[in-house]
């Protein structure tokens, strides 16, 4: 059949070349194929753990050993429910955050390397990628994930890490914020119509899921004069409260109904915007890294925020961060900008994988930028394996006062 | 008795360093090792849709995006949709026109959501014609893609040009002579590489896809804006309908829509499963090869471990307390069509891991060959344990057995000290257990000795009864001896049939230990 034969030989050869972009987070991990619009699939970062069999987070274990094994079944989860392409033999981009950790950086490595022998992987670092989405080489990259926030301002295609910031502040932290409200202020209507405050079996109910579930459906961020009135109100209960959205009724099981309470809708997301113990919120640390760029490029960064991450999509935030930047930046001895954000052709959760797509779809830009399997073979023996801005033996290699 | 069929309580050690119940473990034939799903290479043999169960070509499965063609899942639960058929009445307005026209629309029997929902209209035809969703901004995606492969291919000259030119000055000896007018030299050397741009431009062009890569692209940069969209407006006064607001279950299935409103939900395509292969990561031999149509669930290739390790099982739990001796009775069982000499030995972890590491370097393989780093996840494992002493026999395993007179146990000579009982191609065994200490789940190891008889149809004939391989973790322990004959190389000489003796470690999860329980009956 030399028909069938020369289309099988033709598809072959084209489905090589299909690089792989994974961008994976803390909370979901974003896959797909060089050359689309979208990734194929968004799947939650959890594998069943093969001996309790439960649902268990993929990258938060400090065991390198648990850590690859999980990875290592991740990974395969994604190919063969997801991808639908023989692992073996691809070319791969992953989108890493630069402040991410060398472990897991490592480890994602090694299985790549070693479990799918995979011809070449190309670490993309995340804040960079997502202003190809614009087409722009200048702006202030600010990516709000589940475990944290982090700013990295980039001019020129050049990322100055020197200036970089980062809290812990991101969907994880909100989460806790509206399971402490919810105890506090909501109430769970039971079969009897009769409205209680939530027991213990009531809060075991509320897992990670079903939070997030609640924050995405029921929860806003505020305006910032609202917000202003409510912390007001909860310095001193005599001020009057601005008048609350209408109360929620969410079901929790069978016959349990949470009576999400208005206040709660909107107050689970200020921890984002609240200041903690060391004076620093979200907004004053986009100040801060403004601030810590070279003082010729700070009116470029303002008028090029970019704010990327799956919180980032949370109604209201982008238009409470921009109020609450033009507000706190005349505080301070900051002289005038205007800020400006962009918006990113694609939903916000998505920008760094498309990124990591624009990068990985052609031959000639990604080669230079990854590591071979016989190069990461060869370095393993030499005890560092992947190349990392923060190891001082690649940082000196192409310094001209370094030694030779 | 759910304990006889706990895949989970016995666990043998794989090769890699993983324990796995039997049923998760194959038996590379040719390394005559056991392997797992973390040692193996994993092939995709092919698609096919779960729901029409139609196969679906590499190429075709690419332009589709893995999804099938007619069937949908529902975009609100996940279910199948079905499709349904509605009559639709002559025109009220037109009573002329009597002919009755049959309209499909598509509907979720789990969640009762309809494609009507969303104001999809009905089709005429049964298959389909669905409207499809395309991706917001589209045209923008293509156009930044188009943007950067020419930059990178403009950036790839530009390295290719200066690397030329380097070279070329390095070379000619007469840039040496003539380092005096280095004006002239650098202008002669920078048209020089200009030809050579457009050299390596004109072939560039002849071989671009299409042509349509320009290499000179022009592209807008997106503008930022001072205004972002806020809160709706009714926010602080209009209650929150949750049917109507999608959760990011749903938001997800759809990455490039990611609709928040469930009036904005569109039916999926069903996505395509995969059946897929397994091969030996040493030898590159099958493990698991499916068979090619979609709807049947054989096998091509099984070299599961159930058909050649000897199955190990607990008859039943026994309660343990600390201090105390507790008979734990084991069943052993034969799969083999083979007389099979089989041993309990003590399982020392520290020699089978060195064991593991020696089989790594030791095995020659290929130049491309990677090995998977070896795991260890061994648990405490209670060292007083008094094994069986002696070697015993399982009958091979003989469906027609039960059938018959089950007279077979006469003809082995047992010890009543080792076998318990015997049956067809298993016997009981007594371990017996003294725990130390109080434990959620105690665990005891040993190692399973036995000779395995490898029949394997090799294209070399002549070359048949090999003696027994030891691959004993240490030399001291001699082999069972030569077990059963070897097969009759006169008769069949294209069937190598080899013994081997084997070690597999096994672990046995016993189960809780009380600590009081000795004080109590003493």
């Amino acid at each position: 059949m030399p028909l069938y034969e020369s289309i099988s030989s033709l598809t072959l050869h084209d489905e090589k070349h299909t690089t792989v972009i994974f961008d994976f987070g803390s909370a979901y991990t974003k896959v797909g194929f060089a050359g689309e619009t979208g990734p194929r699939a968004i799947v939650a970062s959890v594998v069943e753990c093969p001996d309790t069999g439960n649902n268990v987070p993929v990258f938060e274990s400090s065991d390198p050993q648990i850590l690859r094994r999980r990875i290592t079944l991740f990974i395969l989860k994604i190919y063969i429910r997801c991808l639908l392409v023989n692992p073996k033999e691809r070319r791969i981009v992953v989108v890493e955050n630069l402040l991410g950790s060398s472990i897991i950086k490592e480890t994602i490595a090694c299985v790549l390397f070693r479990h799918f022998e995979m011809v070449s992987v190309s670490f993309v670092p995340s804040h960079l990628v997502a202003l190809l989405t614009l087409g722009v080489e200048t702006g202030l990259v600010v990516d709000i994930g589940y475990s944290e926030a982090s700013v990295i301002p980039v001019f020129g295609g050049v990322a100055i890490l020197n200036a970089w910031q980062a809290l812990p502040l991101g969907a994880k932290a909100m989460q806790m914020s509206l399971k402490a409200l919810l105890e506090e202020r909501s109430s769970v209507i039971g079969e009897d119509g009769e409205a209680t405050s939530l027991q213990d079996s009531d809060l075991q109910l509320l897992t990670s899921q079903r939070l997030e579930d609640i924050l995405v459906r029921c929860c806003f961020v505020s305006t910032p004069e609202r917000s202003e009135r409510l912390h007001q109100n909860k310095a001193d209960r005599s001020n009057e409260p601005p008048p609350p959205p209408p109360d929620v009724l969410y079901p929790l099981s069978g016959e349990r109904t949470l009576k999400i309470s208005g206040t709660v809708r909107e107050m689970a997301a200020e921890v984002l915007f609240e200041t903690d113990a060391d004076n620093l919120c979200l907004p004053s640390i986009i100040l801060d890294a403004i601030n810590k760029c070279p003082v010729d490029v700070r009116r470029e960064m303002t008028a090029n925020l970019v704010v990327v991450g799956g919180t980032a999509a949370m109604l209201g935030l982008k238009k409470r961060l921009l109020q609450e930047l033009r507000l706190q930046s005349t505080r301070g001895d900051m002289a005038p900008y205007t800020f400006k954000l962009h918006k990113p052709p694609v939903p916000d959760n998505c920008v760094t994988w498309l990124g990591g797509c624009l990068l990985g779809s052609t031959e000639a830009g990604l080669a230079p930028r990854s590591v071979t399997r016989e190069q990461y073979l060869a370095a393993c023996k030499s005890n560092a394996p992947m190349p990392d801005w923060s190891s001082l033996v690649y940082n000196t290699q192409h310094d001209p006062r370094a030694p030779a | 008795m759910a304990h006889l069929f706990d895949a989970n309580l016995v666990r043998l050690l794989c090769s890699c360093g993983l324990m796995k119940p039997i049923t998760g473990i194959y038996f590379c034939r040719h390394c005559v090792k056991l392997r797992c799903s973390n040692c193996v290479s994993h092939e995709l043999d092919m698609r096919y849709c779960p729901n029409c169960l139609e196969n679906m070509p590499a190429p075709e499965a690419r332009l589709k995006k893995n999804r099938c063609g007619n069937c949908f899942d529902c975009p609100s639960c996940g279910q199948s949709l079905s499709t349904r058929l509605s009559i639709q009445s002559p025109d009220p307005e037109q009573p002329s026109r009597s002919i009755q026209r049959k309209l499909y629309f598509l509907s979720c029997s789990g969640c009762r959501w309809t494609s009507r929902d969303v104001n999809i209209p009905d089709q005429t035809v049964a298959t389909g014609g669905w409207p499809e969703q395309e991706p917001p901004n589209k045209e923008r995606i293509l156009s930044l893609l188009e943007h950067y492969r020419a930059v990178a291919l403009r950036d790839k000259m530009d390295r290719e040009r200066k690397k030329q030119a380097a070279a070329r000055v390095k070379k000619s000896p007469a840039s040496f002579l003539r380092s005096g007018d280095a004006g002239a030299d650098k202008l002669s050397s920078v048209s020089s590489s200009l030809a050579s741009a457009k050299k390596s431009l004109a072939a560039i062009n002849t071989y671009a896809h299409k042509g349509d890569t320009p290499l000179t692209s022009q592209l807008t940069p997106a503008e930022a804006s001072e205004e972002v969209e806020g809160l709706p407006d009714d926010i602080f006064t209009e209650p929150v309908v949750l049917a109507q607001v999608c959760s990011v279950e749903q938001r997800l299935r759809s990455p490039e829509q990611q609709p928040s409103q469930s009036s904005s939900l569109y039916p999926l395509h069903k996505h395509m499963l995969v059946k897929r292969s397994l091969r030996c990561r040493h030898c590159e031999h099958n493990l698991s090869k499916p068979e090619y149509n979609p709807s049947s669930i054989k096998f091509k290739i099984q070299l599961g471990a159930y058909y050649h390790v000897p199955d190990v099982r607990l008859v039943r739990p026994v309660p343990l307390s600390v201090g105390q001796e507790a008979r734990v009775e084991l069943s052993l069982c034969n799969p083999t069509p083979h007389l099979m000499p089989l041993a309990l030995l003590p399982f020392l972890p520290h020699l089978t891991t060195a064991h593991i590491d020696a089989g790594v370097t030791a095995s020659s393989p290929g130049p491309r060959f990677i090995e998977v780093p070896t795991e260890s996840c061994l648990p405490e494992l209670c060292t007083s344990v008094t094994l069986p002493q002696g070697q015993l026999l399982l009958a091979p395993r003989d469906d027609t057995a039960e059938y018959g007179d089950a007279d077979a146990h006469n003809s082995f000579k047992d010890d009543p000290q080792v076998v318990t009982w015997r049956r067809a191609n298993k016997v009981g065994v007594t371990v017996c257990v003294t725990p130390e200490a109080v434990t959620d789940a105690l665990y005891i190891g040993f190692l399973l000795r036995y000779d395995y008889t490898n029949n394997m149809i090799s294209a070399s004939s002549g070359l048949s009864s090999v003696g027994p391989v030891s691959l004993g973790p240490s030399a001291d322990l001699s082999s069972l001896g030569s077990g059963p004959p070897s097969g009759p190389s006169s008769l069949t000489p294209s069937v190598e049939s080899r013994t081997v003796t084997l070690n597999v470690p096994v672990i046995i999860k016993l189960g809780a230990v009380s600590a009081s329980a000795s004080e109590s009956t003493a």
